[in-house]
């Protein structure tokens, strides 16, 4: 069976890399709390019965069980017909910042640009 | 002819088709309701007269040109705050989206135009859908209109409490684990989750995109009926959409229940609130022997559970008794796997919430938080954007998908879902309906769960398997405790048979008379 998730130190260091993976920026006292509700969520519903990995093989395996529309729908494609779609003025209309037609974002990269400092923010 | 807000919808579209009274007019009557009461309720997060009588306007345009007019003629219908509406507000209840305005039309939009409705405001929500009692909405609570002290329920309370109120007689809300049912069920009025892939969701900001469903309010079951055929049909721009044309289901609630096999869920093992036994509940229910417990007493996947209160149960056996003297056939019935489905629906909701969540950047659209960077920009867009439950759920989803930890959890859950759906196969070779309270209890207090999310979330216990098996399920009004708190009692069907779900509504209907609008909060408003 999986190790408990919650029980132990490495666990809870675990949440707050999950955190981090979750690309949230969180005060201290908002991070305890997360982190303390979530190792109670995941030890409240570890006992959910084991995959035919784990200890019961009767029951269905995670290959068994890939989620599958229940009106049993599969490959579902439509017609590739050009149709008209959001527009590029629509789709920059509900943006933060944009820049003709480009949204504009923070520097991703420190790139030396001549005549700048390149460790500016 | 009693006022205008006491009619129901289908009454309202043929008064306006007959010129009895015109589209303004009804919609004039539903704005003065919604001026008077909503500052108590704080159903609406928007609504708009000049565009809502706009609306209006151009259906009594169309009928003075001498046009047919559709089903809803002239009908409001409110939309929760997570339905797209061209150059709209479209916040979901959030501040991440709390300037956004929406570039197109929700395809259950169109549709409402197309029949002649009148699309009328944005309701509240918990943000994007993730709550049970819309105290999670960044504009803060709706209040239940048959005690203001109390939850509508969630996610979709605004819709509930507006229609309960009759501030409009018929809403639109979403349904991800019992979003509607739930808060059907705590405002007293009928709300319905139709089969996953009935309703096109192109439009309906995705919260878990295997469990998401349009659904429905109203005060009368033929009202839902006419307003879920409107709804419904393929969508070519939902790859989820089902194409079958849907039926008439107007024509299902008169239509009785004899010969109408119902299985009824013993609630007898609900649990305890605050019991935690630490049992598994591996396949045990299914050969416990036991002919009437839905869910085994030693199965706890959760902390807590809340007890199914007297007056709930009082209600079942009085709607059993019901449909027994209508003519059905009941029975007892059992549901393996029942008692796993609360935490394999919030593990299988929290990972796709944190896949859908994180288009929320702060590039393309919503809030932006400045930071030195384009990732410490996102980061510190997504953590003041977003609300504690969100957040919550975007780091358990994370968590559930993580490796090493995604058999134990994500896995598991989805396995679960899986021996769900065949126990509900099974289930349904030998009764056509299944029946159960909507909710352990009737409507909790403000205030009292948001600080315990295992407590918020048992709320959801008895609606959670039918979402994780995409059937169609109804919450149809039933009574009031000793408090004069609403009572819901859920039906669910198999996939496509809605047309069950309106027959038993119909026959309880009958059985507990229309909801009344809560007198008690209009007269405290009023004085």
């Amino acid at each position: 069976m999986s190790a408990r998730v919650g029980d132990t130190a490495d666990a809870a260091d675990g949440v707050h890399d999950v955190i981090s993976l979750a690309r949230l920026a969180l005060s201290d006292d908002v991070r305890e709390r997360v982190v303390s509700a979530c190792r109670r969520l995941a030890a409240a519903w570890q006992d959910l019965p084991e995959t035919r990995r784990g200890a019961d093989p009767s029951v269905v395996s995670n290959a068994d069980c890939a989620p599958s529309h229940p009106a049993g729908l599969t490959d579902v494609l439509r017609d590739d017909v050009p149709a008209p779609g959001l527009s590029s003025d629509a789709a920059l209309a509900g943006a933060p910042a944009v820049d003709g037609n480009a949204f504009v974002v923070a520097r991703v990269a420190d790139i030396p640009v001549p005549g700048r400092n390149s460790t500016r923010p | 002819m009693k006022p205008l807000h006491q009619l129901g919808a289908r009454r309202i579209a043929v008064g306006v088709r007959a010129r009895e009274f015109s589209a303004r007019d009804v919609t004039l009557a539903f704005l003065a309701r919604v001026r008077q009461f909503d500052g108590t309720l704080r159903a609406f997060v928007d609504l708009d007269d000049e565009r809502t009588l706009a609306a209006a306007d151009q259906v009594d345009q169309r009928l003075a040109e001498g046009r047919q007019l559709g089903p809803l003629a002239g009908v409001p219908v409110a939309l929760k705050d997570n339905f797209c509406q061209r150059g709209l507000p479209t916040t979901c209840g959030s501040r991440m989206l709390a300037a956004w305005h929406a570039p197109y039309d929700a395809d259950v939009v169109e549709r409402l135009v197309a029949a002649d409705a009148v699309p009328f405001g944005k309701t509240n929500m918990d943000e994007f859908g993730m709550g049970s009692s819309t105290e999670w909405s960044a504009f803060g609570p709706t209040t239940n209109p048959w005690d203001a002290t109390r939850v509508p329920g969630g996610s979709s309370g605004g819709s509930a409490a507006a229609v309960a109120a009759g501030l409009v007689p018929l809403a639109l809300g979403s349904d991800t684990g019992g979003s509607v049912r739930q808060p059907a069920a705590f405002c007293g009025v009928f709300g319905i989750a139709p089969s996953y892939g009935r309703v096109s969701r192109r439009g309906l900001v995705a919260f878990a995109s295997s469990l998401d469903r349009v659904g429905a309010f109203a005060r009368q079951a033929d009202d839902l009926a006419a307003l879920l055929r409107v709804l419904s049909g393929g969508d070519a721009r939902d790859a989820t959409s089902v194409h079958d044309a849907p039926p008439d289901w107007r024509d299902d609630v008169p239509a009785g229940v004899r010969e109408v096999r119902i299985g009824v869920l013993s609630i007898a093992d609900v649990g305890t609130v605050g019991s935690s036994t630490g049992s598994s509940s591996t396949g045990s229910s299914s050969t416990s022997g036991s002919s009437t417990g839905v869910v085994p007493a030693a199965a706890t996947v959760t902390e807590k559970r809340d007890c199914v209160e007297t007056a709930v149960a009082d209600a079942l056996a009085a709607s059993r008794a019901a449909l027994t003297q209508a003519g059905a056939t009941l029975r007892d019935a059992v549901l393996p796997g029942a008692a796993d489905a609360l935490a394999a629906y919030h593990l299988i909701a929290a990972a796709e919430a944190a896949s859908n969540l994180a288009r929320y950047d702060g590039v393309r659209y919503g809030t932006r938080v400045a930071g030195v960077n384009a990732e410490t920009s996102a980061r510190n867009t997504r953590g003041e954007g977003f609300g504690p439950e969100v957040q919550r759920r975007i780091v358990l989803g994370t968590m559930a998908l993580s490796a090493g930890r995604r058999d134990a959890l994500h896995g598991r859950a989805e396995a679960t879902r899986q021996r769900l759906r065949t126990a509900f196969a099974e289930l349904f070779e030998n009764v056509d309906v299944l029946l159960s309270p909507t909710t352990p209890t009737t409507a909790f207090a403000l205030g009292t769960r948001t600080s315990d999310p295992l407590r918020m979330y048992a709320a959801d216990v008895l609606t959670t398997p039918a979402s994780l098996a995409g059937l169609p399920a109804i919450s149809i009004p039933a009574g009031h405790d000793e408090a004069g708190l609403p009572i819901g009692i859920q039906a669910v069907a198999a996939v496509g048979r809605e047309d069950l779900l309106f027959r038993v509504a119909g026959a309880l209907e009958r059985a507990f008379g229309t909801p009344a609008i809560p007198t008690p909060f209009i007269e405290a408003v009023a004085s």
